[in-house]
């Protein structure tokens, strides 16, 4: 049964889930107003502490993306303090600034990070599982692989899902309110009792743990990271998830970064010319959804029907 | 309950506030009054410690809250609203009052996502409280409507039970009648004197005189950061001093050619 299923699609599919999580963790930062774009240097953080723990220290790779997503809050906590005095565009510009100092630490530091080449030969989420297939002899070494990345979607798939239903969970909350009233009227909020600064930070701290361990996930999935791959495109790319799909919902982060994974694999036929393709649907989506595909508005009509 | 001691704010160059003291007993409604510039909206922002002031002291209940950050002193007790309302729009109207209960409403992150320790009744608790204040400053049915889409007169009143939702026993309105018409100010007039009876203290903001003569304890008069006068509303409205801020120096005739 395995046999028919395509590694290919199984792999957008795990990739579309990582975007998810790179897409929240821009959402969730910006439910209270703060434009953050640190989200590529904390999954590359995410990733190397992931990856050096276990090809390094031997780790199991579970706690490995434990550790790496509770060191990552913590620089979450240490970047959003100090962040809490600017706003809008400066603060995409710092914490833009925080993803590059990061990545040139990967670059400088060889010794530990293997410098520009990066880290390869890092264990798959999915070895544990198919060492204990291919033991039961339930699979061999013909659909090894397929087992080996569907294993990885399903865990990649639970872990998203589980961040999803959290953060759908807590809309129409005591946090959640706090959350929007911070982002709609911060004078405001504080004149009614709502600590702006601990849910300003309290968001940026949750953000760089979700993006961490999407970082330390990926580097579970690809087995091979390299400062490369989390430069400041990544973060724009996330942003651009979240802002398209509808920055007003949890759901609106996830609708973006599953349609906007899917697309320019879609557009694979115009071949060279399909990030303009890409480029043009953005554009359009953009001048008649300014707000998302997906916000509050929709969910109460649903409602009210 | 709230006390100001000489309290003092410069902007640059320009004296927004001097050597200002006023007291505000508990169940008391007082007016603060003056012409604009004079330094209303910047003491109720230091009262609210949105703004700090340069030298002097706040009292509330005896606490020295001068420099707290401005959400303790709403935790204290200190509600108010602002002179251009300053609503969250795109919320529902019982969210905005919601949202106003966030001091005297408890759950951190884990207990808002999981719903552990009774968390849906208490969030339904507040749901019935919050349309209780929405019928109390006469909005109700209205509750899932967009407050952006309310008028002005609307607007201002989810503002007073927004401010309400944090339990105050204090209450700083800054000008709640401003723009409205003598019916829809008689309206707020009779609500200030239902928050009272509420055991809620008032501090306000007025241009509108019928409003302060009919509903203050005591007037506050202030012109330049300096207060000129303060008194009972009769008093005040015959000080000179008064008259003369408001009016102008030959403004005698005037006031007596109308009474």
């Amino acid at each position: 049964m395995l046999s028919y299923l395509n590694s290919y699609y199984i792999q957008i599919g795990s990739f579309t889930l990582i975007n998810i999580m790179l897409a929240l963790g821009v959402y969730v930062p910006l439910s209270t107003g703060q434009l953050s774009l640190g989200g590529a240097g904390f999954m590359g953080l995410g990733a190397y502490l992931s990856a050096i723990a276990v090809t390094r220290f031997g780790l199991p790779i579970p706690f490995a993306i434990v550790i790496a997503g509770g060191v990552s809050t913590l620089a979450g906590i240490l970047v959003g303090v100090p962040s809490l005095r600017l706003k809008g565009v400066y603060l995409a510009i710092a914490t833009l600034g925080f993803g590059e100092v990061i990545r040139v630490i990967f670059i400088k530091w060889e010794t530990i990070t293997g410098g520009a080449t990066g880290i390869s030969a890092i264990p798959l989420i999915s070895a544990g599982t198919v060492r204990f297939l291919t033991e039961q002899n339930i699979i061999d070494s013909s659909n090894k692989n397929v087992a080996s990345d569907l294993t990885v979607f399903l865990i990649l798939f639970l872990i998203t899902g589980f961040f999803v239903w959290f953060f759908v969970a807590l809309k129409n909350t005591r946090i959640w309110r706090a959350n929007s009233a911070i982002r709609l009227d911060e004078t405001a909020s504080e004149s009614i009792g709502i600590n702006i600064h601990y849910y300003k930070v309290l968001a940026f701290s949750q953000s760089a743990f979700i993006s961490a361990i999407a970082g330390a996930l990926y580097a579970h999935t690809v087995s091979y990271i390299s400062p490369s791959d989390f430069t400041y495109h990544r973060a724009v790319e996330a942003l651009i998830f979240t802002v398209l799909g509808g920055s007003g919902h949890v759901l609106g982060a996830v609708f973006g970064a599953t349609v906007l994974t899917i697309i320019p694999e879609a557009l694979r036929f115009l071949k060279d010319y399909r990030y303009v393709a890409f480029g043009a649907i953005l554009v359009i989506m953009m001048a008649f959804k300014p707000e998302g595909i997906i916000t509050d508005n929709i969910f109460r009509k649903i409602r009210k029907k | 309950m709230l006390q100001l001691k000489l309290i003092n704010k410069n902007f640059g160059g320009v004296t927004a506030l001097r050597n200002i003291s006023l007291n505000v007993k508990a169940g008391e409604i007082v007016g603060l009054i003056g012409p604009n510039g004079a330094g209303k909206t910047t003491l109720f922002n230091i009262i609210t410690s949105i703004t700090k002031p340069d030298s002097g002291r706040i009292l509330f209940n005896g606490k020295d809250i001068t420099g707290l950050r401005p959400y303790r002193i709403a935790e204290l007790g200190i509600g108010r609203t602002f002179q251009n309302i300053k609503l969250f729009g795109q919320m529902e109207a019982v969210e905005n009052v919601m949202t106003g209960m966030h001091s005297v409403s408890r759950g951190g992150v884990c207990r808002c996502a999981f719903k552990f320790l009774g968390y849906r009744q208490e969030e339904q608790l507040l749901r019935e409280k919050a349309q209780q204040l929405l019928s109390f400053v006469g909005l109700s049915g209205k509750g899932s409507e967009i407050s952006e889409s309310f008028s002005y007169g609307q607007q201002r009143r989810l503002e007073i039970a927004r401010s309400l939702a944090l339990n105050p026993q204090l209450l700083l309105l800054d000008e709640p009648v401003s723009g409205m018409n003598d019916t829809e100010t008689q309206d707020i007039m009779r609500l200030i004197t239902g928050i009272r009876e509420s055991g809620i203290s008032v501090l306000l903001i007025e241009h509108d005189m019928g409003l302060v003569m009919g509903v203050c304890d005591s007037v506050i008069a202030l012109n330049f950061g300096h207060v000129i006068a303060v008194g009972t509303p009769a008093e005040i409205q015959k000080n000179p001093e008064v008259i003369e801020a408001y009016l102008g120096k030959t403004a005698e005739v005037v006031t007596n050619a109308r009474s």
